[in-house]
């Protein structure tokens, strides 16, 4: 009888503009918080993050444990509110690496004609 | 560490406001601050704001549109759909019904527009005169803590004015005793002649007690204003200017301070000059200080103004309840005390301004308010008409399930576009309607109306505006959107909206706004002319004299160089000399008191065989008079003879006195003979009546005919000397020579108010002439607006009934049939309006002949003519559609 082997989640399926939020907490490292990760994005794509995109999308990795978010102590530049840091989870780094994956794989052969220069 | 920067407080605000329920709430704020504390660094101030309020926008903009669920509320659970909340899809669906809205009204830019200019009109002048009631009533005054200030008077019942009533007595002995108020002050009206270098000239100005500064919290640019030892007699020759005077007298010298100046032909020192715009009481350019030798501390005269402040914490109710008190211990300790008055506490504002001001705004607010309601008919039917074309497609609507609800949020919403839109244009028309009034006001007259040059747009306007446009345009649009979100489906989708059944309680609808705004402005209409009538009467009708041709010249003269009878008497004798000499003159009198003059003056008397009642004095208008002057006035003489030179005896006094005076005082018998004394002075003897003359109308706000008598100057000579030239040519060009004149007698005594008698007329008719001329602006308004309503209704009607017409041409109706059938229509409509109209002038006739003095009396002719004129305008106004009626070609009519 073959045996079952133990079904491993699929990694969660997840939009592009997470994949960007996603690449973009990472390269921030733990500097990882709303401010830098919008401006990030902004200047490494050229598109404009609106910011209730922006929360909402954080707001649904989170929810999908994707991410997590710890809160510094409040600060007087914040108008002492506190910063919202955020990590990627396994599960996260899972998200994100099937969906590097998919690109990378979709686009052998590719490379000429799109050209991809980083 | 530099300060963390503030964000623009409204956008941040909102921002907080906006996130209250959501969880990201402190996270967003924080990020939004902290981006702006660098936009501040890399941008500056200004245009971080600028960005901060964009930011805002676009937060706000998600939140209201729900494209971003985390910054609204509760955390989004991960694939499961938010479901909409409602308040969110309601302005979703509003916002969605103004867009559509606003893009029907585009496409039909004339209807859209003349809705929008009706709209303007009506709220733009309800605007003007709200900022006028805000300006002129809440708030004339721009002093701090005004609303701790009160008014304290000393009056009767019968005289209400509460200003110039108080005794000194009263105010030295309200100010020792009350303990409700930390500061009390008093003035009295004291206009000096100035002499100097230049030209004497004559200044309005004002003797106060010390505390009046503090009062109203005024502080000195120069020097110090008074303390309580100035209110020494002996200790009183100390002026404060005003900023205006300084400039123009003084040359703006800031060495000014210690210099001594001449008032009245006497010293005083300059020890203070006011800020620039300050002058309190109203007009004030020079201020010395109230004091009171023992005699006059005893006075129970009333003429001073009395201001008190309370003390932080006590309320007016407390005040009223001390002075009452102080008053009636006052009362019962002083014999002399006028038992009929009664002491009063009122508000600053209240005590502040004039008594008739309330009134003529409610006038003029209950005019503009037809107007707006005319403007809100017109707009109704104009939508109602909109809705009557739109049948067809609102029942499209409905039968595909539109609730009715959605329906007439969707028409509300047409009317709300229109009022976003008409407000900006509303607050234009405010602007011009109050650039006008203020314009049409001469400048001596702006003194006495407080916060007159503060009228203009301002925020309580643009509020006002706001609100009026978006509560008209509910009101407004209700009846329409209620009424044509209920068509019957069936028959508008069968017939292709073209029969007349389903618009049959429609054109009720919109025939029964045509007879409201023929009702309403029927009222108006008649209240204009009311007012015109009234002003044309006073300015341009007989005044008892004949002020053409005269020129008039006043001058005062002072206690200190015409202290005695004497030489008053000299003084007001050789100017009239000197004045006759004057080529171009042909006579020329002086009396102590004009018609047309902004001051009066009246004496009590006491008639020979009537016991007087101190109590229930007689009053009587006093004239002290030249013997010509009558003549040169052309008051004629009834009875009896005029005043002659020889009447110059002061042992045997004589009067010539007016018609209204002989018939009030001697109604029975003649009054040639009669005696009567002046109860202040009855040691002048009796005075006998030797003539009787016509009567004058003195003041356009006094009723008419007051009890008026002519004493000979040379037997009571007066300080106050004014100079009435009759000239054979242009009066006005004898203005120099006359001022030279009185120059020729004295050259120390300035010469004020040289103006011809009609000039004097129109300025003191100026006030009535306003309000006529508003009124007939509302009144215009009010015509042309109804004539446009009735015009819209009877074009749309016809347009409706096109197909009719036609069947009835077809079969043999004569084209003057048809004009006959619509005119007719509009006569039947314009007759019902008439009606109502009617009897709501007749209820604002009322008002206005309470409102104006007794200046306005209702003539049944005026209304008349203006029912008339009213209905022949709502005729003529129909007929243009109708003759368009009777031009339709039957065979194009039916293939319709």
């Amino acid at each position: 009888m073959r045996s079952m082997a133990k079904a491993t989640p699929p990694p969660s399926y997840i939009g592009e503009f997470e994949h960007l939020l996603l690449l973009a907490i990472l390269q921030c490292g733990d500097q990882a918080y709303t401010v830098p990760i919008r401006r990030l994005i902004e200047a490494r794509t050229g598109r404009r993050v609106a910011r209730g995109a922006l929360y909402t999308s954080l707001e649904r990795l989170e929810g999908k444990g994707l991410l997590t978010s710890r809160l510094s102590a409040p600060m007087a530049v914040r108008g002492g509110r506190a910063r919202r840091y955020f990590t990627p989870t396994s599960a996260g780094l899972d998200a994100v690496r099937a969906a590097q994956t998919a690109v990378v794989r979709l686009s052998q052969g590719l490379e000429t004609l799109l050209d991809v220069r980083l | 560490m530099t300060p963390t920067p503030r964000p623009p407080r409204l956008a941040d605000w909102l921002l907080r406001h906006v996130l209250r329920h959501s969880p990201w709430r402190d996270t967003v704020i924080g990020d939004v601050r902290e981006e702006f504390a660098a936009e501040v660094l890399a941008r500056g101030r200004v245009r971080a704001g600028f960005w901060y309020a964009r930011q805002i926008g676009a937060l706000v903009a998600d939140r209201l549109s729900g494209a971003a669920p985390a910054i609204r509320s509760g955390f989004a659970r991960p694939d499961v759909p938010v479901p909409p909340v409602s308040g969110d899809r309601f302005v979703r669906i509003f916002l969605h019904d103004l867009r559509l809205a606003a893009r029907g009204f585009r496409r039909q830019p004339l209807a859209g527009g003349v809705i929008v200019a009706t709209l303007a009109l009506g709220l733009g002048v309800n605007a003007a005169i709200f900022n006028m009631f805000d300006v002129l009533l809440v708030h004339p005054f721009s002093i701090r803590g005004v609303d701790r200030l009160v008014m304290l008077s000393e009056n009767s019942a019968e005289d209400p004015e509460p200003q110039e009533s108080v005794s000194p007595a009263s105010f030295l002995e309200w100010r020792k005793q009350a303990q409700v108020f930390d500061l009390m002050a008093a003035y009295d009206w004291a206009d000096r002649n100035l002499a100097g270098a230049r030209e004497p000239e004559r200044v309005a100005g004002f003797r106060v007690s010390a505390d009046l500064f503090p009062l109203v919290e005024a502080t000195p640019a120069l020097g110090t204003f008074f303390t309580a030892d100035d209110e020494v007699v002996g200790h009183d020759r100390k002026v404060v200017l005003s900023d205006s005077l300084w400039r123009r007298r003084f040359a703006s010298d800031p060495t000014v301070l210690g210099r001594v100046i001449r008032l009245d032909g006497e010293p005083y020192v300059v020890v203070g000059v006011g800020t620039a715009g300050f002058s309190f009481p109203e007009g004030a350019e020079l201020w010395t200080p109230l004091a009171f030798d023992a005699k006059a501390a005893e006075s129970r005269t009333g003429f001073l103004t009395a201001l008190a402040r309370l003390r932080p914490g006590r309320t007016i109710d407390e005040a009223r309840a001390e002075m009452v008190g102080i008053y009636a211990r006052e009362k019962a300790a002083s014999p002399s005390a006028n038992r009929s008055h009664d002491v009063r506490v009122r508000t600053f504002i209240a005590g502040m301004v004039d008594v008739g001001m309330p009134t003529i705004l409610a006038l003029w607010q209950a005019a503009a308010l037809l107007v707006l309601l005319i403007a809100g008919a017109n707009v109704a039917n104009l939508l109602l008409a909109r809705g009557a074309e739109r049948q067809r497609e609102l029942a499209v609507r409905l039968a595909l399930g539109a609730g009715r609800w959605r329906i007439v949020r969707h028409l509300l919403a047409d009317s709300l576009v229109l009022a976003v839109a008409a407000a900006p244009a509303a607050v234009g028309v405010a602007w011009i309607t109050l650039r006008v009034c203020k314009a049409a006001m001469p400048a001596a007259l702006v003194r006495f109306v407080a916060g007159w040059n503060n009228l203009g747009v301002d925020g309580h306007l643009l509020l006002f505006t706001l609100a009026a446009a978006m509560g008209t345009a509910v009101i407004v649009g209700l009846m329409p959107a209620a009424r044509s979100s209920r068509p019957d489906v069936t028959t508008v989708l069968r017939d292709g909206g073209r029969t007349g059944t389903a618009g049959v309680t429609h054109s009720r609808m919109r025939r029964g706004f045509v007879v409201g705004e023929i009702a309403l402005a029927l009222p108006l209409l008649v209240a204009s002319g009311l007012s015109a009538i009234g002003a044309g009467r006073f300015a341009g009708g007989p005044q008892g004299y004949d002020p053409a041709g005269v020129l008039r010249v006043s001058t005062v003269l002072p206690e200190a160089t015409y202290a005695s009878g004497d030489a008053r008497r000299q003084f007001a004798e050789r100017l009239v000399e000197s004045a006759a000499r004057v080529p171009g003159v042909i006579i020329a009198g002086t009396a102590s008191s004009l018609p047309a003059n902004s001051s009066n003056q009246s004496r009590d008397v006491e008639l020979d065989g009537v016991p007087f009642d101190p109590q229930h004095p007689l009053a009587v208008n006093y004239r002290a008079v030249s013997p010509r002057y009558l003549e040169a006035l052309r008051i004629p003489i009834l009875r009896g003879r005029g005043l002659a030179d020889a009447d110059r005896e002061p042992g045997q006094p004589v009067a010539v006195i007016s018609r209204s005076m002989a018939s009030r005082f001697w109604p029975a018998k003649d009054a040639i003979g009669r005696r009567f004394r002046l109860a202040r002075t009855p040691e002048r003897g009796w005075v006998t009546v030797v003539g009787i003359c016509g009567d004058t109308i003195d003041d356009w706000f006094d009723s008419r005919n007051e009890p008026t008598m002519y004493l000979p100057a040379a037997q009571m000579p007066d300080a106050h000397v004014n100079l009435v030239a009759r000239t054979s040519g242009d009066p006005a060009s004898l203005a120099p020579a006359l001022r030279a004149a009185l120059a020729a007698v004295d050259p120390e005594q300035p010469a004020f108010q040289v103006m011809t008698m009609e000039e004097a007329l129109r300025q003191r008719t100026i006030g009535l002439r306003f309000i006529a001329g508003l009124m007939a602006v509302f009144g215009g308004l009010a015509l042309v607006l109804a004539a446009v309503g009735i015009y819209a209704v009877m074009a749309s009607y016809v347009a409706q009934r096109r197909h009719e017409i036609g069947i009835r041409l077809a079969l043999g109706a004569s084209r003057r049939d048809v004009l006959q059938l619509l005119v007719g229509q509009a006569g039947r409509l314009s007759m019902a309006g008439v009606a109502i109209g009617l009897v709501l002038a007749a209820a604002l006739a009322k008002l206005m002949e309470s409102a104006l003095f007794g200046i306005v009396s209702a003539d049944p002719r005026l209304f008349a003519a203006t029912a008339i004129a009213l209905a022949a305008t709502a005729i003529v106004a129909s007929l243009i559609p109708a003759r368009h009626a009777t031009r339709v070609d039957p065979a194009v009519a039916l293939r319709e």
